[in-house]
């Protein structure tokens, strides 16, 4: 029997995948977690309807599509706010005071910075940079050639290096 | 040479060195690019539990899938059933419609009804009938010139606004007493067939078929048979074909003693010695009646 998204095996192996990559895409577009897990969530359970017509080579690209979808339809526009933990500090032989106060202060303008990217190179340079995907990843993810991505990423730099030089 | 095109990208995917960044976009760059990528690299987004999740989406695909599901068919049952109907009311309201039929100028049209009946129509003309009413009344109004073929069935009319025709069918009578065939058309056309041989009589013909021959059509110029005026009429027959039809009409009993010859001519049906002159007659034979007037005699 050829593999399904209809098949309970596909499925879960499906969600293992791409639950949590999802989840953050929608994150980067909207910065309301509990939202993007529930547009997950919807995304899935509509996957899960439609698994006769979604082949499972299509299914990652039918998950971002109808992710996006679900996000315009459901999310208002409201000023994007994004916050991110932090695993640890860049320079661990710096821990002055001083310092730590400074890399507070950095990691918020940044992420303010970030947030106020359009959406289009915010995703691209957060799914890059948090999510470790490679530009050929995120392609293939949002239906763009890897041009289109390294372009986003090209104009998100530049934009981002402005705040780096006002410190 | 270096594609000058999105180094910063480039650099960041590690398809370009440091040097090669320096060299293309100064020193300046790719400090700033370094201290946000060490800065941005230590953020993470919380880790989902996907288990929990797994559970979660599935408790939310049992409590939907039945009702959606339920919905969905229900949704396409009623989709089918208003289907249904507006179809059952398109033929009704397309066979309660008149039927207009058209041959453009320089054109005519031909048309087989479902009975088997054919019109032809002229340049410029048309026609228009109802197709739920043919099998019991096959009315056509013309406007214009048109040819009809007309099949057996209900009476067929042709209204126009000088007039109306209506198609009266045939009449015709046929003889088939022992070996031979007689046929008479009064009104229409009859087709006669006989092994492979056909003719068409049309009103005023007859024919007969003795034995295996077909003989050739002969005009007439009675309007019915002659057995319906009280007359049986014969041409050349064999004597004994006119003996077994007086038996018939007169309900005796002939035992015919002379020699089997053929009889044209006629007798009458309600005077026994009239119509027994009339054959012995021309033929020289005689004839006698039995007292009971049961049996005769002819020799």
């Amino acid at each position: 029997m050829a593999k399904s998204v209809c098949q309970d095996k596909v499925y879960e192996s499906l969600f293992r995948t791409h639950a949590e990559p999802l989840i953050n895409y929608i994150y980067y577009k909207s910065g309301n977690y509990a939202k993007s897990e529930d547009i997950m969530q919807d995304t899935f359970a509509k996957l899960w309807q439609e698994c006769a017509k979604v082949a499972v080579d299509k299914a990652k690209s039918f998950l971002y599509t109808v992710a996006t979808n679900t996000f315009l339809n459901h999310v208002k526009h409201e000023k994007v706010v994004l916050k991110f933990e932090k695993k640890g500090h860049s320079q661990l032989s710096q821990e002055s005071p001083q310092y730590l106060l400074e890399e507070a202060e950095f990691k918020e303008k940044l992420e303010k910075a970030i947030a106020a990217l359009p959406e289009d190179q915010r995703i691209v340079f957060l799914m890059n940079r948090i999510d470790k995907l490679k530009y050929r990843e995120i392609a293939e993810k949002l239906d763009l050639s890897v041009k289109a991505i390294e372009k986003r990423m090209q104009k998100a730099l530049l934009q981002l290096r402005k705040v780096s030089q006002k410190l | 040479m270096i594609n000058k095109e999105n180094t910063l990208a480039k650099w960041l995917n590690d398809e370009i060195s440091d040097s090669d960044l320096v060299a293309q976009e100064g020193s300046e760059v790719l400090k700033d690019l370094k201290k946000i990528t060490q800065e941005v690299d230590t953020w993470s987004m919380p880790k989902y539990d996907v288990d929990a999740g797994l559970v979660k989406v599935r408790a939310k695909l049992q409590k939907e899938a039945p009702t959606n599901r339920g919905s969905k068919w229900l949704k396409l049952l009623s989709i089918m059933a208003v289907l249904g109907l507006l179809i059952y009311g398109l033929y009704w309201f397309l066979n309660a419609q008149n039927e207009v039929l058209s041959a453009d100028p320089q054109q005519q049209m031909n048309f087989a009804f479902h009975d088997g009946s054919e019109v032809w129509i002229n340049s410029g003309s048309h026609i228009a009938y109802k197709s739920s009413e043919w099998s019991t009344q096959r009315d056509i109004t013309l406007e214009g010139e048109a040819l009809f073929h007309v099949s057996k069935g209900s009476p067929f009319t042709v209204h126009t606004d000088n007039g109306s025709v209506t198609v009266l069918g045939t009449q015709f009578n046929v003889r088939a007493w022992g070996e031979n065939l007689y046929v008479e058309c009064y009104e229409g056309k009859v087709q006669v067939q006989q092994g492979d041989q056909t003719t068409i009589l049309t009103a005023n013909e007859r024919v007969s078929v003795i034995g295996n021959a077909m003989k050739a059509k002969q005009i007439m110029d009675n309007t019915s048979p002659t057995w319906k005026n009280g007359m049986s009429r014969f041409y050349q027959d064999k004597l004994t074909i006119v003996c077994d039809e007086l038996e018939r009409q007169y309900a005796i009993k002939i035992d015919l003693k002379a020699g089997d010859r053929t009889f044209s001519g006629q007798f009458k049906h309600d005077d026994l010695d009239l119509a027994l002159q009339s054959i012995c007659k021309p033929l020289n034979l005689k004839y006698t009646i039995s007292n009971d007037k049961n049996v005769v005699v002819i020799e």
